[in-house]
């Protein structure tokens, strides 16, 4: 019920804000910061009720919803999704209230979309049942078109339809596989048919079928995440986008690609999977360093800031596919700190854009001086990006550096060389725009952050603290779903030459698959 | 002298149908005889005409009967149907009315002629027999030409209605051949006593093979699909906007249910016939989505765009055909009611954005659309992304529904070319939206308010769009149920 | 086999048409051709033609013809009422009153329609 009102809440708010008439002007985004605090307080009894340390998916529900077709509303959540939700609530929060001032047209449209997406960001995090996933998988998408087409800057139209027909061709092919393995659930377990993921987890696959349903299924997630070459929406839609748009964008939806690989992928697809983990980690390595090196050339900051998140996503990814708990650990982590610093940095960078109307590295510099503690808060996001110990970046990168180092110690060479190269061009960033002497004239009457956006970061950046010096209450959270993807995975690992090599993409993939479906 | 056994007339089995047709003259009567009637009375005759025939078609749950020398077949589908098409007619009822306010034209002829289509549709839905079915066929054919060319004034009405009325002409001559090889083959109409005779021992005679490819392509003229498509686009364009709906959604329908009631029959389904229209609508169903979508992308005029849309639309739905099974009857169904209230509510909107002597029907003159008269915005953008596909909406169950469909059949290879053309035609009903939310119009354009009737239409349709997308289970139920009984 | 009875029909059919293609092909063939400008002109009572060749009838013309297949039609179901209608009883007299009333509306239509004026001012 809990976790019901806080996925819906935004959803009535937003039919509600519809009926605020639009004379009110001013009125709706009060009233749509209103709304989204309540999700936000309702967080606080799910964190009471919540068991920490158990297995299993907790606050679960179970209503009925197409019984002919066996489609019910199945929610449930475990620690993954207990994070992201309270990631969510508080992210969409912070962005109403980011845009409080530099949405300045169509303020309720623009409101009644971002309560739209938190409804779809958060159902998409409780959803058990696949066709439940699958429409609020979906209902993310619309809003954030909308977001980025109606509000964004400069080729916002490109950039909204190519996000759009990006995430929709990932999304369509995951349908037809979800109806194959619901006709194929209705054969095998003979029961009356459903989209419970369970079931679909309990089916025993042909490994050759099951490695074209991966590629359809995982197809989605990695276009979402992006993994390296499906990236290229992920630029322009960053770039474009308000910064709203921007900061649940990187926080949220790309997080819910991964999502779907750990919470459906890995459990439905374990053979496959593993079949197909040299590939993605050697894409997921190529991100890594090619999302940094790109980042470091950027001229607008904006840019830099999408293209490390490429390299950030790339190198979680590497991490779960570590398949050990450090590494999967460390991926789940990154999520969060990668939510928090990457979205702190696009407010950063909405802030300036606010002031100046622009986003050339080359038309700042010396901005220490003129706004101090805009640039305290900016140099906190950007070392916790880097991963600052005493910083939350740190503890992610640590993780999955420790973990890739139990599974191979060449992939951890190169992803520390992405690290490294992190550093680089964020250091480079922050020394250009910060230091040196003021050399533009508009820079120097620049005013330095107002109350509300000094509340907007604030939170941020004591969570980043908090998790940099106290990690173990997210650990803990997170350990028993950590856990269970380990066991999940673990007994189709046996003893794969290739995991402990340098793995070459079709060397030995499909006869150990084949050892492996013999075994069941 | 011996006097004849009359054969068991069953009126009230086909209470739908006379009440409508008792209508329709009432109203042709009323239009003649009173001097200076209302608009809104006839109106409002034909809005009871539809509501008593819709509850009297309620009562007929469960008869499951053949009449009239099983000339009618009263079945739960039909009522189902019957029921889906009626309120297709009220809502066409309500936007006619705000559209003759701009168009004189005489409007007591228009709605009889409106309302006899309705009774002929109703009629395709309850026929058990060729000839019944070709004379619904007929009936909602020729009162449509008729309708298509009602805007007198305009090239485009009468090049549209020309041309209808030629290739109609054409495709029911097809229909009437295949009737007759049919007919020669079995020495009946009768659908049930075909699908009999074809169960024993009549397989793979050339000629019936034959008399069914006519029929399939007199009803693939109806239906537009690939490649008898080729009049939609300039019929739906030239005709007036509430009977391009109606051309649209009811006669679309229509010809998917006579379809349904050839193609489906209960004996018919395991015979080796089968197999050979299983294939022809595969190539027909692919063709179609391809021509569909891929023609709709480089429209300019909205009506255009939605009449190939319209056309993707039918190939979608004949894939139901080809998966030859429950579910795909069933899909088609919800899918033939999901689409009604999609197609019917972008077009009010269509109407709605316009002004008298000014539609506005190109795409670009969508621009800015937001900003003037958002909830004519947000309606259109609701019924295209339902068009589309996207959930929480009708559109999205529908064609969840026949994909997986196609999918249960495993013909996955017509499944995934589904869900690619879907994807392509995202892209352009993505572009209207683009225009309406996202650019600016050009110059300024004062468009006439909304009229009551125009409301009710649009509110209806996206109440319907809503709730067969996020509570679609009673719709379900009752498709699921009278599938079983056919 | 139901179609070997047809087959002299289709012998039949088969000749009258290679028959009456033969003949056209062949005098075209065969026949001596003058394509001068005189042999192609339009030719009428060896006069110049004088307007268009096709005359648009008056659209009454169809109106009335319309009306009267209608009606005609009525004529054929009225007869084979007729032939039995003793047998049929009260029941067929009833049915075909409903037949003719629905026929009669019809009528009311054209009427007041001024279909069946033929001079004056058609509504």
């Amino acid at each position: 019920m809990l976790l019901t009102l806080i996925t819906f809440i935004p959803l009535i708010g937003a039919a509600l804000l519809l009926c605020v008439p639009r004379s009110m002007e001013g009125a709706h985004k009060w009233f749509a910061f209103g709304v989204s605090l309540v999700p936000l307080i309702l967080c606080i009894p799910l964190m009471i009720v919540f068991p920490y340390g158990e297995p299993g998916f907790h606050c679960a529900a179970l209503v009925s919803w197409i019984p002919s077709f066996g489609i019910d509303y199945r929610i449930g959540i475990d620690g993954i999704s207990f994070v992201l939700i309270i990631l969510t609530t508080i992210l969409t929060t912070i962005s109403i209230a980011a845009s409080f001032e530099s949405i300045k047209e169509k303020e309720k449209e623009f409101y009644f979309f971002l309560l739209l997406l938190e409804t779809g960001m958060l159902g998409t995090f409780i959803a058990l049942d696949m066709f439940l996933f699958f429409v609020f998988w979906e209902l993310m998408l619309v809003p954030m078109y909308f977001i980025i087409g109606v509000w964004g800057h400069g080729e916002r139209i490109y950039a909204s339809i190519k996000f759009f027909l990006y995430t929709a061709f990932g999304s369509a092919l995951m349908l037809l596989v979800i109806f194959y393995l619901y006709f194929e659930a209705a054969n095998q377990l003979g029961a009356s048919p459903s989209f419970h993921f369970e079931n679909f987890v309990a089916l025993t696959l042909d490994p050759g079928i099951q490695k074209w349903l991966f590629v359809g299924f995982v197809l989605a997630f990695l276009i979402k995440m992006p993994l390296f070459p499906f990236h290229t929406w992920l630029p322009y839609a960053h770039t474009e986008a308000p910064t709203a748009g921007s900061v649940l964008l990187a926080g949220i939806l790309l997080k819910s690609g991964v999502y779907g690989f750990l919470r459906f992928c890995i459990p439905i697809f374990p053979q496959a999977v593993i079949a197909f983990s040299p590939v993605l980690m050697t894409l997921a390595i190529i991100g890594v360093i090619y999302g940094a090196m790109v980042a470091m050339v950027q001229r607008d900051v904006k840019r830099l800031v999408a293209y490390s998140s490429v390299s950030h996503m790339g190198m979680l990814l590497a991490g779960i596919l570590a398949w050990n708990l450090q590494g999967i650990e460390g991926g789940i982590i990154q999520m969060v700190n990668h939510g928090l610093s990457t979205g702190a940095l696009f407010l950063i960078v909405g802030m300036i854009y606010d002031r100046r109307h622009t986003r050339e590295v080359s038309e700042f510099g010396g901005l220490s001086k003129v706004m101090p503690v805009y640039a305290t808060f900016f140099m906190i996001f950007m070392l916790s990006s880097i991963g600052l110990p005493g910083l939350n970046g740190f503890v992610g990168e640590f993780l999955i550096l420790l973990g890739l180092m139990g599974h191979s110690i060449f992939w951890t060479i190169l992803a520390a060389t992405g690290v490294i190269l992190g550093a680089a061009y964020m250091l480079w960033l922050y020394q250009r725009m910060m230091f040196g002497e003021v050399k533009v004239e508009a820079n120097r009457e620049l005013k330095d952050l107002n109350r509300r956006e000094f509340h907007i970061l604030l939170p941020i950046a004591i969570f980043c603290f908090l998790i940099g010096v106290f990690p173990y209450p997210l650990q803990k959270t997170l350990e028993p779903a950590a856990k269970q993807i380990v066991e999940y995975i673990q007994p189709h690992l046996t003893a794969e030459p290739w995991l402990a090599s340098i793995p070459l993409p079709n060397e030995n993939t499909s006869p150990s698959i084949n050892n492996e479906s013999n075994h069941e | 002298m011996t006097s004849i056994q009359i054969p068991e007339l069953s009126f009230s089995l086909i209470a739908p149908e006379l009440i409508l047709c008792t209508a329709a003259i009432v109203i042709l009567l009323v239009d003649l005889y009173v001097k200076n009637v209302e608009r809104i009375n006839i109106t409002l005759l034909a809005l009871i005409g539809i509501v008593l025939a819709f509850f009297s078609a309620g009562t007929l749950y469960g008869a499951s009967e053949l009449a009239f020398s099983w000339l009618i077949i009263r079945d739960d589908m039909s009522v189902v149907i019957d029921q889906i098409f009626l309120i297709g007619a009220a809502l066409i009822v309500l936007m006619s009315h705000h559209y003759s306010e701009r168009y004189h034209f005489p409007y007591g002829e228009y709605i009889v002629l409106l309302l006899f289509s309705t009774l002929g549709m109703l009629i395709i839905s309850a026929s058990a027999d060729l000839i019944t079915l070709f004379l619904g066929v007929e009936l909602v054919s020729i009162t449509l030409f008729v309708l298509t060319g009602f805007e007198k004034k305009s090239l485009l009405s009468g090049e549209a209605s020309l041309k209808y009325l030629l290739l109609g002409a054409f495709s029911s001559a097809f229909m009437v051949y295949g009737i007759a090889f049919i007919f020669g083959m079995c020495r009946t109409t009768n659908l049930i006593s075909i699908g009999s005779l074809l169960s024993e021992d009549f397989i793979g005679s050339p000629l019936l093979i034959l008399g069914f490819a006519l029929l399939l392509v007199g009803l693939g003229f109806k239906i537009a699909l690939a490649p008898f498509h080729m009049w939609a686009p300039d019929v739906y364009q030239g005709a007036p906007t509430p009977i391009t709906a109606w051309i649209a959604a009811g006669s679309k329908l229509a010809g998917f249910i006579a379809l349904v009631r050839v193609f489906s029959l209960p004996d018919i389904s395991f015979h080796p016939l089968a197999r050979t229209w299983v294939e022809g609508i595969w190539w027909l169903s692919l063709l179609t989505m391809i021509i569909g979508n891929a023609g709709a992308l480089v429209q300019k005029d909205i009506k255009r765009m939605l009449a190939y849309s319209s056309i993707a639309h039918g190939g979608y739905l004949s894939m139901a055909f080809v998966s030859h099974n429950d579910v795909g009857l069933q899909a088609l169904l919800f899918y033939l009611a999901a689409y009604l209230f999609m197609t019917i509510g972008a077009f009010a909107v269509v109407i709605a954005a316009g002004r008298h002597g000014e539609e506005r029907r190109r795409i670009s003159d969508f621009a800015g659309l937001a900003k003037r008269r958002p909830f004519l915005a947000a309606m259109m953008s609701l019924f295209l992304l339902s068009l589309a596909g996207m959930p929480p909406t009708a559109g999205f169950i529908g064609k969840v529904w026949l994909f997986g469909s196609a999918i249960q059949a495993q013909y996955y290879g017509l499944a995934i070319v589904g869900i690619l053309t879907t994807l392509f035609s995202f892209y352009y009903y993505l572009r209207v939206i683009v225009y309406m939310y996202m650019r600016d119009e050009e110059k300024e354009f004062e468009a006439e308010p909304l009229s009551v009737s125009l409301t009710l239409a649009l509110s209806l349709s996206a109440l319907g769009v809503l709730i067969l997308g996020v509570f679609p289970n009673t719709l379900m139920k009752v498709i699921t149920n009278s599938v079983i009984v056919l | 086999m139901l179609l070997l009875d047809y087959f002299p029909i289709f012998i039949m059919a088969s000749l009258a048409m290679a028959f009456a293609g033969g003949t056209v092909l062949a005098s075209f063939w065969v026949g001596p051709r003058q394509d001068k400008s005189e042999k192609l002109d339009t030719y009428e009572c060896g006069m110049p033609p004088i307007g268009t060749p096709h005359e648009r009838f008056n659209v009454k013309f169809f109106l009335v013809a319309m009306v009267f297949v209608i009606f005609d039609i009525e004529i054929v179901f009225l007869f084979l009422w007729a032939v039995i209608f003793r047998r049929l009883g009260w029941f067929g007299l009833a049915e075909m009153g409903i037949f003719l009333m629905i026929l009669v509306f019809a009528l009311l239509y054209v009427w007041e329609k001024g279909v069946l004026e033929w001079a004056s001012k058609a509504k």
